[in-house]
């Protein structure tokens, strides 16, 4: 066991090394990286939470913050860049304090460590304290004001938004074309999904669920002839394909088709030659019999995720009815919920309306090399089904594809679930919203809102965590708020260095900060580096929530950070005895 | 036990190797100079082979080269990947998309213009370029008639004739062109009801003879040790004479095994008395099966496994042929021969429906070898036989014609066609270039760079597209286009200053434009430097105002063609397949763009 001493500085610097990286991928004019993945697939992107887990830190205190960065990455889909850009800024602020605090003394080495160490204690306190209560009830209301309320009565606006939010989130991730296309399939996909606008954030949160069954990848073709089908796809193709005229029917069997061997070990005793050929000919009248009662209810297509063997696939035939075998389970469940089905099972035979469902239509369907079964279902009260098909160049480039679109769609419900994400201010929210249905808002005073996007949240923080540093008493929150307003400042300011304007005194940063603080709310353009504000040609948003929380969660990471004095390895023993034998 | 010790994962190292780097550089130069040398009829051949030993391929052919070689460098791993997954579904134009894309990305890295920018104007320029081609007025795309034999023979001539490591001389292409498209159209059903779908046909490939022994026979052929010419005139399976007046030989399929090991019959332990026998059991209800079927006259057995040879002796004794150990690649093409389905059971009732119906079973005997060929009146399945000399040459020729196949079955999809032999590249860089500079403005305003990186951009990217025609050729001739037409002619070394009816060159390289329509031409590719903003072409020969010449389409001229009915004149054209070229075109240049925008390259070592 080993016992190693660290400060604030081996962290700082872990999360300077991360950000060196990450810095030029920032924004809608990121530059992208090359990725030689461990399975040998190629990857070209610039989304921060891939790269993250492509690279596998040692240290643990790196690992403590990429998990801390995973973890919000899996809830908001976003926000791995911007959250590494504070902590650092964060971390090395802090780190020049305590130099400054500790070359003012002159005293021992040892004394001058315990004071180091006692700033961190004091300064975690007090970003506990700025957590609980300073967000709540400063900074909270005062971005609530700068808001944009989205009306869920205009349909044309709220779909405006939606496009917006997507593209924000997923320039600079891809080039201008991929860009465009994916956008217009995932806007595509929610709106086809929800019967109405108020089911938007029930749609979004099945397609987040389902999202690997939702989106089919076919590599080989250009990313323009992406596109979406209504129904499902089955990731099979017909074993058995009869003619069907009249209505599709269609039945879900989860269990085997034939029957199984007992599992008691028994034996059977056998008495004369016609016992012999019973027993012989049991298996094929069995089969035989379950699909003639299928075939009377009227059913044409069986699904099933088991192994349908020669026999049973040659019986169907001869009833007419389809087959198709070794769905996978996810598949089917997807299947079921949709079409409100319950599943077949073998040893009782009630086929009820329960067990057989209805479909538009049932076709082979050809992407790429791939022939698969396409099904229609009737259009219910619930969800409709829909399927997205992403083409791209190559296995890799059409996951990465997938994956933005998940991300895209838990940007997107940061904004439309209000509920759940803001379940932290339990302070301002009432409890009975929580118990409350979803799009029940208008009770509530927290509505899905939308701010301005470049750096404008983070402006508005800064502006309003040091005024509210200059009203306090207690020192040390003072500086701690000085220090996280500083912080944020790096999202804007990295924003700029990464945007295409001419690097001059005019522009620099400080100068163009002037300006942002005597107009009420702006942020600034990543493409031309100018501010922008809400009258702006093309302006940009971003769910409020969603940078509420990432504030939260690097509040959160520097506080177990300032308070870790050392690490401790623990080894593995060497083996006593090697006498554990392989043989039997 | 031992335990499983996970590894720690290893760090990955993140290397800052910018895509300007000399190992990149010299990784994706050495990748295109490779595609470069294969591309074209003229083509050099390969030799792969590996350093732990094993087989030797020669190919020119991407989907052999690519499968066969391993790639390390990660930007050449992607121009691969993206290429493999174009020919898997389109089967051609992997080399064409290979040579553009590693010549896009080597260019642009070249030029002063900043990756990201470069990477947003190529974007632009495709959007021209398919909006062109996409267009009804393209001059270089046509609708093929595919009723109409010679044009799909040019179409086919085509492929066969741009893989040089078949070795095929003048007649032995036309040869094997002929067979291919007999083939083709004789796999296509009669009566297609509903959807159209095109079936595979079967190849048996035969070493040791000339192409010119190379065949195309009716039904299907596979090889049977086992049954030899005097074997079948002992059996001879059973004729029936139907309604009408004509002979069948009923055929019943099975798909499950009649050796007795069929998991239908009972599969757990049991016991019985010692006069009951669990095998004869089985044995007897094989042997009712087997009686069933001599009952219902039919006349020949296949199986896709096994056939109990207790069976096989009564059956042959019944004038039933038992076929067996058919395997999952022939049961499918017989049963589309025959028309039989698969039974899979042996317990119930075999109906009549699925009873399949043959016109002919018979052996024949090829190189020493036996073939059983059996043969149906109504049923599309062909059999192409190909025969050469060469090991190598045998191989190459199987997956070419499946190519040839593949593109003749997507041309019946869409029937397009665009001008091959490098002529749709040089009209397309040329219509390239004046768009530019015709929408300067808009073009400016939307992509946000200055107007000499527009420039340079299209003007490079145009360049690269006449190189891929100039990569055609791999015997130093001079490249020359028209300014009319904008095809591409093919001079010989040391006419470089003439015009092609003085060089005695009759047609442009696709073979729509005669010589004598053109007046002037001038140098194209990376050894003139056409600027965008002259009007006038710097070329030699007579210029002549161009008010009076207006452009040849591909469409007038194989309107012009049919009309006139005259085969020689038309015989040398060439034609590429418009849906195979326009997706390799596309997934060049966005995966091109792709790879510029990287900054900086991360090896995960695990």
């Amino acid at each position: 066991m080993s016992c190693v001493s660290v400060d604030i500085r081996t962290a700082a610097s872990i999360c300077h090394t991360l950000c060196s990286i990450l810095q030029g991928s920032f924004g809608p004019n990121a530059l992208h990286n090359m990725i030689s993945t461990a399975t040998g697939q190629v990857l070209i992107t610039s989304d921060g939470s891939t790269i993250i887990k492509s690279l596998h830190l040692s240290h643990p205190i790196g690992n403590l913050i990429m998990d801390a960065v995973q973890s919000h990455h899996a809830v908001t889909g976003d926000g791995t860049k911007t959250f590494l850009l504070i902590l650092r800024e964060a971390l090395q602020t802090i780190c020049n304090i305590c130099e400054k605090e500790t070359n003012q003394s002159h005293i021992k080495d040892q004394v001058q460590k315990g004071q180091v160490q006692k700033l961190c204690i004091q300064m975690s306190q007090a970003f506990s304290r700025l957590l609980d209560h300073t967000f709540p009830e400063v900074v909270h209301p005062t971005i609530l004001k700068h808001a944009v309320v989205t009306d869920f009565d205009n349909l044309l606006q709220v779909r405006e938004y939606f496009l917006n939010i997507v593209n924000t989130f997923l320039s600079g991730k891809f080039t201008a074309r991929v860009v465009e296309i994916l956008t217009e399939i995932v806007c595509s996909v929610v709106f086809k999904t929800a019967a109405d606008v108020k089911d938007l954030s029930t749609a979004v949160l099945q397609l987040i669920d389902d999202f690997e069954l939702v989106w089919l990848e076919v590599p080989g073709k250009p990313v323009s002839s992406s596109h979406v089908v209504d129904g499902i796809i089955l990731l099979r193709d017909f074993a058995v394909k009869a003619d069907h005229k009249d209505s599709i029917n269609f039945a879900i069997l989860e269990t085997p088709l034939e029957p199984s061997k007992t599992e008691a070990p028994s034996t059977l005793y056998v008495r004369n030659e016609e016992e012999l050929s019973v027993v012989h000919s049991w298996k094929q009248q069995t089969v035989q019999a379950i699909i003639k009662e299928l075939a009377s209810k009227g059913v044409n297509i069986l699904l099933t995720s088991e192994h349908v063997s020669d026999m049973a696939l040659y019986l169907c035939k001869a009833s007419n009815i389809s087959v198709v075998h070794h769905i996978p389970k996810e598949e089917l469940q997807r299947l079921r919920r949709l079409s409100s089905l319950q599943p077949l099972i073998v040893s009782s035979w009630d086929v009820d309306s329960i067990h057989v469902g209805q479909a538009k239509f049932c076709k082979q369907i050809t992407c790429g090399q791939n022939r698969y079964v396409h099904i229609g279902l009737k259009e219910g009260s619930g969800m409709r089904a829909v399927q997205g098909i992403i083409c791209g160049p190559n296995s890799g480039l059409c996951k990465l594809f997938t994956n933005a679109m998940h991300n895209a769609l838990k940007v997107v419900r940061m904004w439309l679930d209000v509920t759940n994400s803001t379940c932290h201010l339990q302070k301002s929210v009432d409890d009975s919203l929580l118990k409350g249905s979803f799009y029940d808002w208008t009770n509530c005073g927290v509505k899905p809102s939308l701010l301005l996007g470049g750096g404008t949240f983070e402006m508005l923080v800064n502006r309003c965590l040091h005024e509210h540093a200059d009203h306090t008493r207690d020192s040390k929150f003072s500086v701690a708020c000085k220090v996280l307003s500083e912080a944020v400042l790096s999202v804007p300011r990295t924003l700029h260095a990464n945007s295409n304007i001419p690097k001059s005194s005019m522009n620099s940063f400080p100068r163009l900060l002037a300006r942002a603080t005597k107009m009420e709310c702006a942020g600034i353009d990543g493409y031309s580096g100018q501010l922008m504000d809400s009258n702006a040609a093309a302006p940009v948003y971003e769910p409020i929530s969603a940078k509420y929380l990432l504030l939260c969660h690097v509040v959160q990471v520097l506080q177990q950070i300032l308070r870790i004095d050392s690490l401790v390895s623990v080894g593995l023993l060497p083996e006593a005895n090697q006498s554990d034998s392989d043989s039997d | 036990m031992s335990r499983v010790i996970p590894s720690p994962k290893q760090q990955s190292s993140i290397v800052n190797q910018s895509l300007k780097d000399p190992k990149n550089a010299q990784a994706i130069s050495t990748f295109r100079a490779l595609v470069q040398s294969c591309y074209g009829p003229t083509g050099r051949l390969k030799m792969i082979h590996n350093a732990s030993g094993g087989h030797v391929t020669t190919t020119s052919t991407s989907q052999t080269l690519f499968r066969t070689m391993s790639v390390s460098n990660p930007v050449v791993k992607l121009i691969v990947s993206a290429v493999q997954s174009h020919t898997n579904q389109f089967s051609d134009g992997g080399l064409f998309a290979a040579l553009l894309c590693s010549l896009l990305v080597e260019s642009c890295l070249a030029l002063l213009v900043p990756q990201q920018a470069a990477a947003k104007i190529n974007e632009e320029v495709l959007h021209i370029c398919l909006e062109y081609l996409q267009s009804e007025n393209c001059l270089c795309k046509a609708s093929l008639n595919v009723g109409d034999a010679t044009m799909m023979l040019a179409l086919v001539r085509s492929v066969l004739g741009s893989k040089p490591a078949l070795m095929l001389n003048l007649d032995d292409l036309n040869f094997l062109s002929r067979l291919v498209l007999q083939a083709f159209l004789k796999s296509i059903p009669d009566t297609p009801s509903g959807t159209l779908s095109l079936s595979d046909i079967e190849y048996i490939c035969v070493e040791g003879c000339s192409i010119n022994n190379s065949r195309l026979e009716e039904g299907v052929l596979f090889e049977t040790p086992k049954i030899t010419k005097q074997y079948l005139a002992k059996v001879k399976p059973r004729k029936v004479h139907l309604q009408g007046g004509t002979e069948t030989i009923k055929v019943a399929l099975f798909n499950t095994s009649l050796s007795g090991d069929s998991d239908e019959f009972i599969d757990t332990a049991y016991e019985a008395d010692v006069s009951i026998s669990g095998d004869e059991s089985v044995l007897r209800h094989l042997m009712q099966v087997a009686a069933h079927l001599v009952q219902l006259q039919v006349g020949v057995l296949a199986c896709q496994k096994v056939v109990h040879p207790g069976v096989q002796k009564y059956l042959a004794e019944n004038a039933v042929l038992t076929v067996d150990r058919l395997g999952s690649l022939h049961i499918v093409a017989v049963q589309r021969l025959t028309g039989a389905t698969a039974i899979g059971t042996l317990h119930a009732t075999i109906n009549e429906d699925s009873i399949g119906h043959l016109q002919s079973v018979s052996t024949v005997q090829i190189q020493q070898k036996n073939y059983l060929h059996l043969q149906s009146s109504t049923s599309a399945v062909t059999t192409l036989v190909l025969c050469n000399r060469n090991e190598a040459a045998l191989q190459e020729m199987k997956d070419v014609c499946i190519t040839a196949h593949h593109v003749l079955c997507q041309t019946l999809r869409s029937p397009l066609v665009l001008c091959g032999g490098g002529c749709t590249e040089t009209h397309l860089a040329a219509h390239l270039r004046t768009q530019v500079t015709m929408k300067e403005e808009t073009l400016l305003a939307k992509l946000g760079c200055s107007k000499a990186q527009l420039y340079t951009t299209a003007n490079n990217f145009a360049r690269c597209l006449e190189q891929v025609a100039i990569a055609l050729e791999h015997d130093g001739g001079c490249h020359v286009s028209d300014p009319v037409n904008h095809h591409h002619w093919l001079l010989p070394p040391w006419a470089s200053t003439m015009v092609p009816a003085e060089a005695g060159v009759k047609t442009c390289a696709c073979g729509m434009v005669k010589s004598d329509e053109i007046d002037s031409c001038s140098l194209i590719g990376h050894l003139s430097n056409q600027s965008l903003t002259s009007s006038v072409p710097e070329g030699h020969g007579k210029h002549d105002d161009d008010k009076g010449n207006c452009s040849l389409s591909l469409t007038g001229y194989m309107d012009q063609a049919a009309h006139n009915g005259v085969e020689s004149s038309t015989s040398n054209v060439v034609l590429d397949s418009f849906p195979v070229k326009l997706n390799a075109f596309v997934i060049a240049v966005e995966t091109a763009d792709m790879i510029l925008t990287v900054n900086r390259t991360i090896f995960d070592k695990n």
